[in-house]
Parts: C-alpha cells; sequence; structure tokens
C-alpha cells in the first residue's frame, strides 16, 4: 500500500510538474538526520551538477529568482 | 507546474538515493523499475539519465553525490519538496514522502510566494 501511495505521489508529481508522460518514482529510505532546514531558516547551500555536466550551485540563485527543489529517485 | 512556473522560479529534480533498490535486501516491490542502488557518482548520473529519457521528464535534474551530503542536509528522502525564496531562506517545506509528498500544496505555496 505504501509503495502504491508512493508511486501515486511521484507519479503526480512528474505530471505536474514536467506535464510529461507518467512517471514511477516511489520511496523510502534515509531522509537525513536532523529533519532538514525549516521554513524562515537559509537553505543549506549545495554545488551539484546537472545531467549535461553543467555545475549549479544554490547560492548563485539568491536575490535573483526562487527555487523550488524536488527529491526523489525511481525507486 | 513546471512549465507554467519555469520563467518565475529555478525549478529542479534533485535526483537522489534510490529508496527501494533491487539489492537492498528488503523485499521486492512490483510494479516500478529494478534499480541497484549505484556506488558511484557514474552509476547514480545513469539511472538518473535513464530515468529522465525514458520518462521524458523536462525538468532539469541535479544529481546528488554518492555521499548524499545533498539528501542528508535537506533530510529529503525518500521524496520532499522545497521551495526557497529569493533571500536564500526556506519558503516552504513539504513532508517527507510518500505521504507527504504534496505537489497541490507546494504549487499553492509558490504561488502565493509570487503573489499570484
Amino acid at each position: 500500500m505504501r509503495v502504491f501511495c508512493t508511486c501515486t505521489a511521484l507519479l503526480a508529481a512528474c505530471v505536474l510538474l514536467a506535464a510529461s508522460p507518467a512517471a514511477q518514482v516511489q520511496g523510502k529510505g534515509q531522509g537525513g538526520p536532523g529533519g532538514g532546514p525549516e521554513v524562515g531558516q537559509p537553505a543549506p547551500d549545495f554545488k551539484l551538477k546537472l545531467l549535461d555536466g553543467k555545475e549549479v550551485q544554490l547560492a548563485s540563485y539568491k536575490d535573483k529568482t526562487p527555487v523550488v527543489l524536488v527529491f526523489g529517485s525511481c525507486t | 507546474m513546471y512549465e507554467t512556473y519555469k520563467s518565475q522560479a529555478q525549478i529542479y529534480l534533485v535526483y537522489i538515493r534510490e529508496a527501494h533498490p533491487s539489492d537492498g535486501g528488503g523485499k521486492a516491490f512490483g510494479g516500478t523499475k529494478s534499480v541497484k542502488q549505484p556506488t558511484t557518482y557514474e552509476e547514480r548520473c545513469k539511472v538518473a539519465a535513464d530515468f529522465v529519457k525514458d520518462l521524458k521528464i523536462a525538468i532539469p535534474t541535479l544529481v546528488d553525490t554518492i555521499d548524499n551530503k545533498t539528501m542528508m542536509a535537506y533530510s529529503a528522502g525518500p521524496d520532499r519538496i522545497y521551495i526557497l525564496g529569493k533571500d536564500g531562506k526556506v519558503s516552504y517545506k513539504g513532508e517527507r514522502g510518500p505521504m507527504g509528498f504534496k505537489v497541490d500544496e507546494a504549487e499553492a505555496a509558490l504561488k502565493k510566494m509570487l503573489g499570484k
């Protein structure tokens, strides 16, 4: 049941976010300690690569544009 | 949501560790892709690229490092949505998935933040 719900959630997310064909992303797992930053707290900076290899640093968006982060995996 | 807001907000999919890898030692789940837990960054990139390609996902996709640093910093597994304001602070923090993964709620928060 949980798997179904998870698939449904990410499926809906991908359809709504990307207006693309159905996605199957589900999951549980290790979310990380501490519960993550709360509303009003600074977002932890990161530097990650896009699939094309281009590097993105979160801090570069400060004072420019809001950022939406959708975390997930295909399982 | 992505098509609607991509000009007003930078939206990223952040590909993190597999929640239900086939080699996870747990119960196998049906109806989803069978993927082993990547052990290298390159493997994770390959899985992410296949996923994006197979499902024609248009959202720019970032890949978390193999030490899961960003996932851990945001406590973002197995899935979660954050919205960050221009000030670099968290404006919306969704609950962790699967049950807490609510796109409608996130979209409403984004609309409100954008003044729509």
